[in-house]
């Protein structure tokens, strides 16, 4: 028989699961939703798809083309749509967009000098988190030896035979 | 050694005031990409004759408005008055009736009054895109020489007027 943590635990799991599934529904509602559009060729309607996910309404500024149903959306959807069929490329497609919208459409910033704070600034943060780790560890690891030094311990006899062989290693 | 310990709140404060200073710009006024570009090439038909085309080199000539506007957009009809104010001024407008029907939009001159030069005719609103029009009414301002100047999203009233463009026509008006 179960005890009582275990199925609150086996509970947890199964709307874990349910919530999952839920939502993986819903992203198949939307990509069929989206999908209505009246593609020949299945290749250029996976490069639409995905281009209009990664392009952003300029209306709505938290949607991206693919969400939005404003009319600049739906003009600039059918837009894309002319222009893959017109066998541009997804980078001549993002072009011809900047140049009207400007940066602001593409949800994927370039790497430039006016970007560098956001694409180096995670980096940045993680330097400081490390550092930070590093100055911590370091003032335990002093105060651990000041410990160590009111209340000695005897080392073990392996321990004392592998620092011996660490030394004899270094003289070499 | 001691000085290491105020780099975490230093870092804090400068993280602090950058999102603080973020909090003030609003996010919804897009920059134009068309700033100090020539306005794009079109040709398409005035608004009150379907047989007269317009191109670029109609806008050329004079400092003037281009104002995108539609009989669906509500808040165009709020911005009319002041357009006509505008214009009654000497301020030339040229309208960009975008996505609209044809006789509503004859019609809507007709009885609200036409501050407006010409007005261009742009039913699929393919010159909308192509000068990043996002939303109804907008109000480009061109030079003598068709360059974009300046981009209003939104109404245009006489606050906008006096923050935005009054001091284009700072030399020719009062």
């Amino acid at each position: 028989m179960l005890n009582k943590k275990a199925r609150v635990f086996f509970y947890l799991l199964a709307s874990y699961y349910a919530v999952l599934g839920c939502s993986v529904l819903s992203v198949d509602i939307v990509y069929a939703k989206t999908s209505m559009t009246d593609f020949t060729d299945m290749a250029l309607e996976r490069r639409y798809v995905s281009l209009i996910q990664e392009l952003r309404c300029p209306k709505c500024q938290n949607q991206s083309l693919q969400d939005s149903n404003s009319t600049v959306s739906l003009d600039l959807k059918n837009q894309i749509q002319r222009l893959l069929e017109k066998g541009k490329s997804d980078e001549e497609i993002k072009s011809y967009l900047t140049e009207r919208y400007t940066e602001y459409i593409l949800y994927r910033p370039v790497l430039g000098y006016h970007t560098l704070l956001l694409w180096a600034g995670p980096l940045f943060f993680v330097l400081i988190a490390i550092s930070v780790l590093l100055f911590v560890k370091r003032l335990n690891g002093s105060s651990q030896m000041s410990n160590k030094n009111l209340s000695p311990v005897q080392p073990r006899p392996d321990q004392v035979r592998l620092r011996e062989a660490l030394e004899n290693f270094k003289k070499e | 050694m001691r000085i290491i310990l105020f780099v975490p709140l230093s870092v804090f404060l400068v993280i602090t005031v950058l999102l603080w200073s973020a909090l003030e710009r609003e996010p919804g006024n897009l920059p134009s990409a068309l700033i100090g570009r020539p306005f794009p090439k079109f040709s398409l038909t005035k608004l009150r004759a379907q047989d007269q085309y317009l191109s670029e080199r109609d806008l050329i000539g004079a400092k003037a408005l281009v104002n995108v506007w539609g009989t669906w957009c509500y808040a165009c009809k709020f911005e009319h008055s002041y357009l006509q104010k505008l214009a009654s001024k000497g301020v030339k407008i040229i309208g960009l009736n975008y996505k609209d029907n044809r006789e509503a939009a004859i019609e809507w001159l007709e009885k609200l009054g036409d501050p407006y030069s010409v007005t261009i005719f742009d039913k699929e609103g393919s010159l909308g895109l192509d000068i990043g029009v996002y939303g109804a009414p907008e109000t480009y301002l061109i030079d003598a020489q068709g360059i974009i100047l300046h981009r209003r999203v939104g109404v245009l009233d006489q606050k906008v007027w006096e923050k935005e463009f009054s001091q284009y026509y700072a030399d020719s008006e009062g």
